[in-house]
């Protein structure tokens, strides 16, 4: 009886004492780290996370079961976290932490939402966009859950989109489109797959599917009574690619009369008209090229429709350099025609070349840089004026030709200048060396063509042309005359020297 | 909201998700680009070879096959 008594109460010490160490002692070896660590996760101090890292990392060390076991994971995985954002290798580690807790405990909105934020940051949208779908109901009732989903699903679409897989890419974004978050974010253009992959053949030079793409995208808007303009568009593009170009400006033209129709263009219907007007120009051109039409100069009506079609573009957007480029060209290409295209051309094209968005062609920078130097009539005048008022400076000029100088240069102060612009120098009396006489010529012609230039360029057959052109060969003949007769008397010279020498050296031998 | 009934003492987890860094969406540098491809109103100059050279040429061979000559407005007879 008393060794029962002795053996109860030494069990019921044990007990006791047990209990006191299983259920007081031990647990506040977790306890206690983890009551410290608690007010320490709200704060935003670095050191003060690193801190509750190691309180919390304390505290499992120490062994806790069940919800406090979860917890502490949880709060691991979280400071972690937080600690990722400037030591990007905790990540994983909170990722690793957190798949143990799930793995025990599953997911609720928390960790479902906690592994979601630390997929995104280890740049995981593949496991972003899967876990999304898969925790649905935990996740879809967050804003900021669905905001991170949108992201992965962009970011799906551009690595799909990258890999040339336009499929993907356009499932992607339309699961962006549903969760409503970031939808500004989807390229406008990319709604309609098969115009995407028509303009991918296109690109991946594909010419049978990018034509079976259109035409099926063509079919499929004129079904569901929608807009065809781009699914034609791009059948055109294919003719014309192909060299089937006899279609394509009436094609262009119902198109951009399709377009037009559009009752609020956005950015890109925007852009679509402006490059199919443009094209409509390029259309116009090669019409212009038909067979029949050789040798036939393009009348005002012709002229009236490329001013339309490039008016159009350049009404649009201004600076448009190839919309200027080609009105200002036909115009300065067609003055040989009609002279009074000629300075609006190329008051375009100078135009064009200082634009934000400039003609580049170099060709067109020479073209405007002669018209410019080359200046007008008056420019021409002035030039004569200052030719012969120089020749009238030259005090070697004999009285004769000085006479007939003067008389000219009367007769234009008269027609053209007012006195002082034709005033005469001093005469300046040296004589010109032989060297300025032989390379005169190319000078002379040079202030010619400026002076006589302005007036031919639109009339090359002005009556006096061509006594001029005989004035400019006599005075090269008389050149070349004039150098042979240098070069004869160097020649005999020279051949003096050598003769005296021999004539001195004879009498010394 | 905490689909675990919250006991006295322990953390709240969705405050705690509350306090992680926003993740916002960084499009890549190139990525305006790279979808530019994808509108026919952004390619179709480049999809019928509509660049400067080319509109030169065309000005050039259109004004030549009408005037029958080549077109030269600033050439001068001397």
């Amino acid at each position: 009886m008393g060794l029962d008594v002795l053996l109860i109460a030494v069990l019921a010490l044990i007990l006791i004492g047990g209990g006191t160490y299983f259920l007081g002692i031990v647990p506040r070896r977790w306890r206690i780290p983890l009551d410290q660590a608690r007010p320490l996760l709200h704060s935003g101090d670095r050191a003060d996370l690193e801190q509750a890292d190691r309180l919390i990392a304390q505290a499992l060390t120490a062994g806790p079961r069940g919800r406090v076991l979860d917890d502490a994971r949880f709060a691991q995985a979280y400071v972690r976290a937080r600690l990722g954002d400037t030591d990007p290798d905790q990540y994983a580690a909170a990722a690793a932490g957190l798949a143990d807790l799930v793995a025990a405990s599953g997911y609720d909105e928390a960790t479902a939402f906690l592994d979601l934020w630390l997929r995104s940051r280890l740049g995981q949208h593949s496991r972003v966009c899967d876990l999304f779908d898969q925790e649905q109901a935990l996740l879809a009732g967050s804003g900021d859950a669905r905001l991170i989903a949108s992201i992965s699903f962009l970011k799906q679409a551009v690595a799909s989109w990258r890999r040339r897989e336009p499929q993907g890419a356009l499932h992607y974004f339309r699961r962006v489109r549903e969760l409503g978050t970031l939808t500004d974010e989807i390229p406008e253009h990319v709604d309609d797959l098969e115009l995407v992959e028509g303009i991918q053949a296109l690109f991946d030079d594909r010419p049978a599917d990018a034509r079976r793409c259109f035409a099926s995208a063509r079919s499929h808007a004129v079904q569901g009574n929608k807009p065809a303009a781009r699914a034609t568009l791009g059948l055109i593009v294919c003719d014309w690619r192909e060299g089937e170009r006899g279609g394509a400006d009436a094609g262009v033209g119902a198109v951009l009369a399709e377009l037009e129709r559009t009752a609020e263009p956005g950015p890109d219907e925007r852009r679509l008209w402006l490059n199919a007007a443009l094209f409509h120009v390029a259309t116009l051109l090669h019409e212009w090229q038909r067979p029949e039409l050789a040798g036939v100069p393009p009348g005002r009506d012709d002229l009236a429709r490329l001013d339309e079609r490039t008016g159009r573009v350049l009404s649009a957007e201004p600076d448009h350099g190839e919309a200027l480029l080609i009105a200002g060209l036909c115009r300065y290409y067609l003055s040989v025609r009609h002279p009074d295209l000629r300075e609006p051309g190329v008051a375009m094209l100078e135009r064009g070349l200082g634009t934000a968005t400039p003609i580049l062609h170099p060709e067109v920078r020479r073209m405007v840089r002669f018209e410019r130097a080359l200046g007008d009539r008056a420019t021409g005048r002035e030039r004569y004026a200052d030719l012969v008022d120089e020749a009238l400076r030259d005090g070697t000029v004999d009285p004769d030709r000085r006479r007939q100088l003067t008389a000219i240069r009367d007769d234009w102060q008269l027609r053209y200048a007012p006195p002082e612009q034709v005033e005469v120098g001093p005469a300046e009396t040296e004589h010109p060396s032989v060297r300025d006489i032989r390379e005169g010529n190319d000078l002379m012609r040079a202030r010619l063509r400026g002076i006589a230039g302005p007036l031919l360029r639109d009339d090359p057959d002005r009556a006096g042309v061509d006594e001029l052109r005989a004035g400019i060969d006599r005075m090269e003949d008389a050149n070349t005359r004039f150098n042979d007769g240098v070069e004869a008397v160097l020649d005999a010279r020279q051949r003096l020297i050598v003769q005296t020498g021999e004539f001195l050296l004879q009498e010394e031998n | 909201m905490n689909l675990v009934p919250r006991r006295r003492g322990r953390p709240d987890r969705s405050v705690l998700t509350g306090h992680l860094s926003r993740i916002t969406y960084t499009p890549d540098a190139d990525e305006k680009q790279l979808f530019e491809q994808a509108g026919l109103g952004r390619v179709l100059p480049l999809l019928v070879g509509l660049d400067q050279d080319a509109a030169f040429t065309l000005c050039h061979d259109a004004a030549r096959h009408r005037l029958g000559a080549e077109p030269e407005p600033g050439a001068l007879p001397f």
